[in-house]
């Protein structure tokens, strides 16, 4: 176990060293303040449109970091042979694998709970520096009723303390595992655990594909994968309405039964992630739940993606 | 005594890919596509050498070792390490490797990369802690300990490769060209550690074409040719033991003297003021010598040379390819001669 445990923060160190990681943070920053100044152009329901934004940028982000730096990380140990000295060592080679995969989803779970720390100060900020609040502070009514103003210097005390405000609150949201009550954050953490569910899976393809194609390939593969398994359910209602509206499989035409079956054969292979994407209920301020359901499937389908990957990776010769 | 380490039969045959880029351009192969690294590999290893497996570059040393620590898988055959079969951890927890060039993780520290391999092997950290400083002195790096690895010179990074294959003590030690692409003075140290190694009790497997230093630290060694063994045995057997040669170089020698030694020697060589002559027969260049001395010349050295294990290695290596060519052509010649 120690020695998955080293391989696994060695890997951990070696992302974080890595400076996609932090373009790829910075940039799921900038969506999220977009998010913000794209909502203000909005006349209703400007808050759905930063949340769903948010939520939305935090996935995207972290299926480029699980393809781009997860994928790297196994294909450089082969492609510059330093796997040569960890596999001479007392280790199964599962054991590397396994450490490999758990720095790798460690390094995703920090990631995607530093965004949703930082988009949750964001939702915060953008309560406490617009509106009612912002008019409020800026212009207090004292007790005779009549509005003061405080002075242009308080404006820029007020936007730094604002800032602090909104981290400090957006730190809670994240240490209280969601249980706060904020409203404004509302679903947001939960969110975030199933997109680190969703990156389990996701992250288990990308190291069965490097563990024997090329960096290319295995993204290639990695995203086709991602895209398919988000449109899952879209594919298997496609194959059956098309089937539905011949009359049934047998009386479909060549072309039609080679997307019969591909559509329903993809379906069926690749995972069904819209389990795990709950955006629609974040706009909205449903409750989101984390579910055994979510849990047992993730988990299941991790498993056995890393299983495969762990044969193929027992079998062959390293160059 | 078994032998510590014992081959038997090895054979690795790569099958290569359909679609494959050969000097900068895609190939299609559909023929051809086998080719044999390695063939019926015999090799017994006795505790406490040191053993020396040479041969020219893709006569199958790497493929060797490589199958040795459990990277590739061979085609056919077995091999032993301690007497048990490959891949087994109590043998990994005894045994080091250093690759060839090796690359480590660039980012970490000296005595972070020998932290985290010392945690592969299973060591404590009160034990890594002792045995770190202990590793980075004897590879004469205690300096540069705190420094990451991509600041480190190859010869740096060759040394703290060592480092990782002494971590856990152990009982062999498998290095696959050590000394390559290190300066005179690195080269010395890592024979000197070689050497210390052996005087401690331990087997050292090593590959390597720096046949010089092969031939001062081997107890053994195997020559490999295009996979196949074209040569076994201690040094001292397989080197000849009679004088091959000997070597007459002279100075400040008059025209008389300097046409004789010209017109008796087998070979003759002007360098600066100093003179050379190499006789095949011992009388030749005793009269020489004479001469030399009583002609008020001087004398610089007198040798009998035997044969180098360089001279050897060409000379079997060439008589392998000779046997090839006229192989190839025998059988060319066949197949002429059918049509």
């Amino acid at each position: 176990m120690i020695k998955i445990y080293a391989i696994a923060i060695n890997t951990f160190k070696e992302a974080v060293r890595n400076r996609v990681l932090y373009v790829l943070l910075f940039f799921s920053i900038m969506i999220m303040f977009g998010a913000w100044i794209a909502s203000s152009l909005s006349i209703e329901e400007n808050t759905r449109i930063v949340r769903n934004l948010g939520i939305g940028a935090i996935n995207f982000i972290s299926v480029l970091i699980a393809v781009f730096v997860g994928i790297g990380l196994v294909y450089n140990d082969l492609d510059k042979k330093t796997i040569y000295t960890i596999v001479s060592k007392p280790i199964h080679r599962w054991q590397f694998l396994l450490g490999k995969y758990l720095g790798l989803l460690l390094t995703i779970a920090v990631n995607v709970l530093v965004m949703t720390w930082i988009f949750c100060s964001v939702l915060h900020l953008r309560e406490l520096v617009t509106g009612d609040a912002l008019t409020r502070a800026l212009y207090p009514t004292g007790s005779d009723g009549q509005v003061a103003y405080r002075g242009s210097g308080y404006h820029l005390f007020y936007f730094v303390a604002s800032i602090a405000k909104a981290l400090v609150f957006g730190f809670i949201n994240i240490v209280s595992l969601g249980f706060d009550g904020m409203v404004v954050t509302q679903g947001l953490f939960a969110a975030s655990v199933l997109t680190i569910l969703e990156m389990a899976v996701i992250t288990g393809f990308a190291v069965l594909f490097s563990s024997f194609s090329s960096p290319t390939l295995s993204a290639f593969m990695t995203v086709i994968v991602f895209v398919i398994g988000r449109l899952n359910q879209d594919l298997y209602l496609f194959a059956t309405a098309m089937a539905d509206r011949a009359g049934g499989v047998e009386f479909l035409s060549g072309g039609q039964v080679v997307s019969y079956y591909f559509a329903v054969g993809a379906a069926h292979v690749c995972p069904n992630l819209s389990i795990f994407d709950q955006r629609a209920a974040i706009a909205s301020m449903q409750p989101v739940m984390v579910g055994p359901l979510e849990v047992a499937y993730g988990g299941v389908y991790t498993l056995l993606v890393l299983f495969v990957a762990i044969v193929v990776f027992n079998r062959r010769n390293f160059k | 005594m078994a032998p510590i380490i014992q081959i038997r039969g090895l054979t690795k045959v790569y099958v290569q890919d359909f679609v494959g880029v050969e000097h900068g351009r895609l190939k299609i192969r559909f023929k051809d596509r086998r080719r044999v690294a390695l063939e019926n590999l015999d090799l017994d290893v006795s505790e406490g050498e040191i053993f020396g497996l040479l041969g020219p570059n893709g006569a199958g040393k790497t493929t060797t070792l490589k199958i040795l620590m459990g990277l590739h898988f061979a085609t056919r055959g077995t091999a032993t390490i301690m007497g048990k079969p490959l891949g087994d951890l109590a043998v990994k927890e005894r045994i080091g490797f250093l690759p060839e060039n090796p690359y480590f993780y660039d980012y970490l520290t000296g005595i972070e990369f020998l932290d985290y391999y010392g945690q592969l092997y299973g060591m404590d950290k009160a034990k890594r802690r002792k045995r770190i400083p202990e590793l980075l002195d004897k590879v004469g790096l205690t300096h540069a300990g705190e420094l990451p690895l991509r600041g480190y010179s190859k010869g740096m990074l060759q040394r703290a490769g060592l480092a990782q294959s002494l971590l856990n003590d152990p009982q062999i030690v498998f290095l696959d060209e050590p000394q390559s692409g290190l300066d005179p003075f690195g080269r010395k140290e890592v024979r000197d550690l070689i050497l210390s190694l052996r005087d401690a009790g331990k087997t050292v497997f090593f590959s390597s074409h720096i046949l010089q230093d092969a031939e001062v630290i081997c107890d053994r060694v195997a020559i490999l040719h295009k996979g196949e063994r074209i040569a076994l045995g201690p040094l001292s057997e397989m080197l000849s033991a009679k004088v091959k040669e000997y070597e007459v170089t002279f100075s400040n020698a008059g025209d008389a003297l300097q046409n004789k030694a010209k017109q008796s020697a087998r070979r003759y060589v002007v360098q600066r003021n100093e003179y050379l002559a190499v006789f095949d027969k011992e009388d030749a260049a005793r009269g020489l010598a004479s001469e030399i001395l009583a002609g008020g010349a001087t004398l610089n050295s007198f040798v009998a040379r035997k044969e180098t294990l360089e001279e050897y290695f060409i000379r079997e290596i060439e008589g392998k390819r000779r046997q090839e060519r006229e192989g190839g052509s025998t059988a060319n010649s066949r197949e002429e001669a059918r049509k």
